[in-house]
């Protein structure tokens, strides 16, 4: 790779406590972040997010491993020496100085000149729209203008890298959406790689140019949302980030980067496979509820799809489209997802015996 | 407790028929003793030191401002003139200078422990707090002459050092005025150290974090965001400190041996062997005038400060 890395982390575990109190928040883990991205750190809570998001600002020192920014190890500086910034969770904004002057406190501390540090102030506020608040203390201000403040005295010194720490998790929705339009906006004007942290999964899928699933302090998948969301390669991956239905299937054989599978519910069909998968082994694949379809169950299976059997026990009806809870004929649940066309009539009812057609390419088969 | 138990939450209570009656009877006990031990005492001292001296104590029912001029003159037996004396005005001075080394003194030694206390574990920090009072469980003279013991030239401090070989004379530090400050230290220290361990204990460290964050090193973070936070804690204490150090008079006494007359040995002397009430009180009514005065102009350099929040 020609470009370097904006953040590398090598091998990087951190311990908490000793003895039997020990808890190892991160475990031997490694990522890349590239320059200019936007990149997130996504699982529940105590999966270790927070704590390597911690690690890369210095405020933690890894037990092992080492961190790098721009190719520079700086496992062993303190905070104030690293050319990182963060947004924290709570803001953190300083209560006893004014708008204006929390967002001059990095570019003081920097020693750059009275001007120089007026202009930047008067940049970034404009940049936040906070222009006509400089005067005003934190505790004046509104969650969402405070979460702006955060991002503007961050911001004000053009760190290489922006550390958000769950920074939307205490706005309302309708403002949360609003600031991750505006953050994406930000990233892209002022191309400062962001890695950004958060247990919402939405908002990882809606922001990112990549991102990584964390949980119990590794990290189990690295890639686009697209990526994640359609081929997710573990079972907790594709658990976490959108509705999945899990079924059992025995792989027939690979070819070409393509699986035949026989599903354990009926039915041969092709699958993505994973690395490692063999003719003959049992495995799990996931399937997300939006790529199936209820027939009526006289249709047959067309083309390479399978035709899964069950029998519906639940309908929820959502507006835009229509969730079925089914059980499938061995006993699985299943759910199946389908839009609310124009003038479609809720053909299907609770009780009716109806197909699941699982097209081809749908099925990604998982790592257990 | 009528009155409270009938309230509407947010409605004002003296619109409520009966409740300004309610009121006064409540407030009542609580005023009684405010006008018993506070107001009563002060007015006292007050005429008291308008009165002419008794010759063996107490006072003499005639008005005389004399006990105010002796403050600053000296009267001549023979003309009855006044002469300008500095003398008391020089007490006065020392005391004042006494008090500030020992209050600052107080600050730079509490401050660290404070901010030792309010970093440990939460369960570990009442501990802390309980061990910062246990000196007040003993008397202070007791705890005074304790100073004297280690203090002496004879005391522990110097037999150490002379038993070490490193002086061969002991260090003379009784009798001075560091003998003083050591003592007011001592015994005022805990009012430091609680009212800023109070401040610190509140202090969101996450604060501090974003001040290295954004550059700033340890001492920085120190003075541009703990120590603009932790205010009201350090203004306390050394209000705490400074005031009883003013006029305090065991310290002066025991360990100055009464070279060095403060303040408050100034007024106990009126009382005891000088036997001059009207100039004791006079006295302490100068002090009590220095400190509020004092108290006004802090208040009148804080408060714009305070009030230019919104």
């Amino acid at each position: 790779m020609a470009e370097t890395a904006a953040v590398e982390v090598r091998g990087a575990t951190k311990v908490f406590g000793t003895g039997g109190d020990a808890v190892r928040a991160l475990d031997a883990v490694s990522l890349t972040i590239r320059e200019n991205e936007f990149f997130t750190l996504l699982g529940p809570s105590g999966c270790g997010k927070t704590t390597l998001l911690r690690l890369i600002a210095g405020f933690e020192q890894p037990t092992a491993g080492d961190i790098l920014l721009g190719g520079e190890p700086v496992g062993h500086l303190p905070p104030f020496k690293r050319p990182v910034n963060t947004v924290f969770q709570s803001y953190a904004l300083f209560p006893h100085m004014t708008v204006a002057r929390n967002v001059a406190f990095g570019l003081e501390m920097r020693g750059l000149r009275r001007a120089e540090v007026a202009a930047r102030v008067e940049e970034m506020l404009a940049l936040v729209k906070l222009t006509d608040l400089a005067g005003r203390r934190p505790a004046q201000l509104s969650g969402g203008q405070q979460q702006r403040v955060a991002l503007a005295r961050a911001l004000a010194n053009r760190p290489k890298v922006l550390l958000l720490d769950e920074p939307l998790s205490a706005l309302d929705l309708k403002l949360r959406k609003e600031m991750q339009i505006e953050l994406k906006k930000l990233q892209l004007e002022t191309g400062i790689t962001f890695v950004f942290v958060t247990h919402d999964q939405e908002e990882a899928l809606t922001m990112s140019d990549r991102l990584a699933v964390m949980d119990h302090g590794h990290v189990l998948q690295v890639g686009t949302p697209t990526e994640i969301y359609e081929h997710p390669t573990e079972r907790f991956v594709a658990d976490f980030i959108g509705e999945t239905n899990f079924l059992e299937a025995e792989v027939l054989s690979v070819i070409g980067g393509m699986a035949t599978v026989r599903l354990a519910a009926g039915g041969e069909v092709g699958a993505v496979p994973r690395a490692g998968a063999g003719a003959g082994m049992t495995v799990t694949v996931a399937v997300r509820p939006e790529r199936t379809a209820l027939t009526p169950r006289i249709a047959a299976a067309a083309g390479d799809g399978a035709v899964l059997r069950g029998h519906i026990e639940n309908v929820v009806y959502f507006g835009t489209d229509t969730i079925y809870h089914l059980l499938l004929a061995d006993g699985a649940p299943f759910i199946v997802r389908m839009q609310n066309r124009e003038g479609a009539r809720r053909a299907f009812r609770v009780g009716d015996e109806v197909g699941v057609a699982v097209p081809r390419d749908a099925l990604q088969v998982l790592r257990d | 407790m009528v009155a409270g138990a009938t309230a509407v939450p947010g409605a004002g209570e003296a619109a409520l028929p009966g409740a300004t009656g309610t009121r006064l009877l409540l407030l009542g006990p609580a005023l009684g003793i405010v006008v018993l031990v506070g107001i009563l005492p002060l007015g006292i001292i007050l005429v008291y030191s308008f009165l002419t001296p008794g010759t063996f104590g107490g006072v003499v029912w005639k008005f005389s401002a004399e006990a105010y001029a002796q403050f600053l003159f000296d009267r001549d037996f023979l003309d009855d003139s006044l002469t300008f004396n500095a003398a008391y005005l020089g007490i006065f001075g020392r005391s004042l200078v006494q008090a500030g080394v020992a209050t600052a003194a107080c600050l730079l030694v509490g401050f660290p422990t404070a901010y030792f206390m309010a970093t440990r574990p939460p369960a570990t920090r009442n501990a802390w707090v309980f061990l910062i009072t246990v000196p007040f469980w003993t008397n202070l003279l007791i705890r005074t002459v304790c100073m004297l013991l280690i203090l002496r030239d004879e005391g522990l401090i110097n037999n150490a050092l002379v038993g070490a070989g490193l002086i061969s004379t002991p260090i003379v530090m009784l009798y001075t005025d560091f003998a003083i400050g050591l003592g007011l230290m001592y015994s005022y220290l805990p009012f430091m150290v609680l009212p800023l361990y109070a401040s610190l204990e509140k202090l969101d460290f996450r604060l501090v974090e974003a001040a290295y964050d954004l550059y700033a090193g340890r001492w920085r973070a120190l003075t541009r965001i703990i120590i603009p936070l932790a205010r009201p804690g350090i203004v306390a204490g050394c209000l705490l400190v400074f005031i009883p150090s003013l006029g305090a008079f065991l310290a002066p006494d025991l360990l100055g041996g009464g070279k060095h007359l403060m303040i408050g040995n100034l007024i106990q002397l009126q009382f005891a062997s000088s036997r001059n009430w009207p100039f004791g009180s006079a006295a302490a009514m100068i002090l009590l005038a220095a400190v509020l005065l004092a108290l006004m102009l802090y208040v009148r350099t804080a408060a714009p400060r305070q009030r230019a929040r919104p």
